[in-house]
Order: C-alpha cells, then structure tokens, then sequence
C-alpha cells in the first residue's frame, strides 16, 4: 500500500512536473486515500456477510471520530492495519449484534447509568491522555494538543447526552424504535469508544506493538 | 491547462494531506510517515 502510494505520487510527480516536496505530500495523500478505501472495502465486505452492517458502521464510526482527535498506538503497515482493523471491527459489531438486545433490555434504566458511566470514564482517559502522537506524525505545537485534547474529551460527552435522550425518549415509550437495534447500536458505539479508549493507554500501545511484532513473524515465517 | 489540472490535483491531494496532520489520526489504527514538507509548514 506504501508502495502503491509511493509509486502513484512519483508517476503524477513526473507527469506534472511537481518538486520533491509536492511528490512527498501527494504519496503521503495517495497512501492516507489507498488504506482508508482498504480498510472501508475490508470492513464492509466482512460485515456484510456476518449481517452486522450497521452495527460495524455504528461502531467504526464511534471509534474512528474519537481516534481523529484522539490518536492513540498504530499497526506498522496499511494492509496488517486494514485486515486486523476489519476483523476486529467486524467481531465487535457481532458482538453487540448478537448480544446487544439482551444486554439492553435486562438493563432497562440501567443502559442509561452505564452509559454515564462509559462517557465519564473515557473523558476522564481522554482528558488526561490525548492526544497520543506517534513517531510517524508527532504533534508540534502546543494549541494544536490543546484542541485536540479539548475534542477529544468533549466528544465522548456529546455521545452520552444523544445516547441518553434516544434511549430515555424510547423507554418513556415518546419514540417509536425498534427497541432491540436501538440496544444493539448503544453497544456498538459503546465498544467502539472503549477500543479507541484502550488503544490511547499504555497498556493499549503494548498490547498493538506486541501484536503488530507477532504479525511481522508470522508473515516472515520466523 | 496542463498547469490548472497539476494545480487542482496537488490542491485536492493537499487537502487530505493538511487534514491529517492537523488530527491526531484519521485512518483509523494506521499512520504514514507524515512527510516533512508538510510537518514544517505549520
């Protein structure tokens, strides 16, 4: 994928006549562009057919808003990133598929406690560690971390208060949903701010290292 | 026109790469080298 984009931008690059700087942000681009489709192709294809569309829609979305602003570990390539991402994506959107409904309706009132909970927890993470930069991209100013830090902590709080309205406004029976797809969703989301929490922890950027080396060994067979 | 389409490719090239810089990460668990023409224009 690295190479794809490397190879777009210099064949563009010769063709335009651009310099090295203008090459050098067109193949960063064309390579942001090639993994993003990658890992949106992957992740619908594999929701698809485990019928969990929606759900891993739901749950992408959740977990990708906050990584924007929050960042956080990162695999070392865009295909190791786009399949493990896809899959995990994938099982997660199951998950609250599956269980989802059940979760939400032995919970009753208490969907909206735990989701107070979830967003004060992951804005308290958020407050106190974003944004997580990485070698590849450090964050060099200090307004640009202060704003970043300040959305990062400020969407998990968004996401309560539109949870807790869709869910409360259903339950009083003042909202017509589907009650099940409404529980399911509210998990999705749920473990999609979770992942996004996780991976901006210590122990989330060990955990991505650890098991983007495994990675690297199996493909190189040692 | 050689120059206007050069011009509009780099502008819309440009403006997913400055979008990303200016983010923590927008491709989800995947993160290029971000190049240093870019980083130093800030």
């Amino acid at each position: 994928m690295e190479r794809a984009g490397k190879a777009m931008g210099e064949w563009l690059g010769s063709h335009l006549e651009w310099s090295h700087d203008d090459r050098e942000i067109a193949t960063f681009s064309l390579t942001l562009i090639l993994s993003t489709l990658f890992f949106v192709a992957t992740l619908l294809l594999m929701a698809a057919l485990a019928g969990v569309l929606r759900e891993a829609i739901i749950m992408a979305c959740a977990s990708g808003v906050l990584k924007a602003f929050a960042g956080g570990a990162h695999f070392s390539t865009g295909w190791r990133c786009g399949i493990i991402s896809a899959t995990a994506a994938t099982l997660a959107a199951w998950l609250a598929h599956t269980f989802g409904a059940t979760v939400g309706a032995g919970l009753g009132p208490g969907v909206i406690g735990l989701t107070l909970i979830t967003a004060s927890g992951v804005s308290w993470i958020m407050h106190r560690r974003a944004p997580v930069d990485v070698p590849e991209k450090p964050i060099t100013s200090h307004e640009q971390r202060l704003r970043l830090r300040k959305i990062a902590t400020t969407i998990p709080l968004l996401w309560c208060a539109a949870t807790t309205l869709l869910v409360a406004t259903t339950q009083l029976g003042w909202l017509a949903i589907d009650t099940n797809a409404l529980y399911a969703f509210w998990m999705a989301s749920t473990i999609g701010l979770l992942w996004e929490t996780f991976s901006v922890l210590p122990s989330g950027t060990r955990f991505v290292h650890w098991l983007d080396s495994r990675i690297e060994q199996l493909v190189r067979g040692t | 026109m050689k120059r206007i389409i050069s011009a509009g490719i780099l502008a819309l090239l440009g403006v997913v790469a400055a979008a990303n810089v200016a983010s923590a990460s927008v491709v989800f668990w995947y993160q290029p080298k971000a190049p240093k023409a870019l980083l130093n224009r800030k």
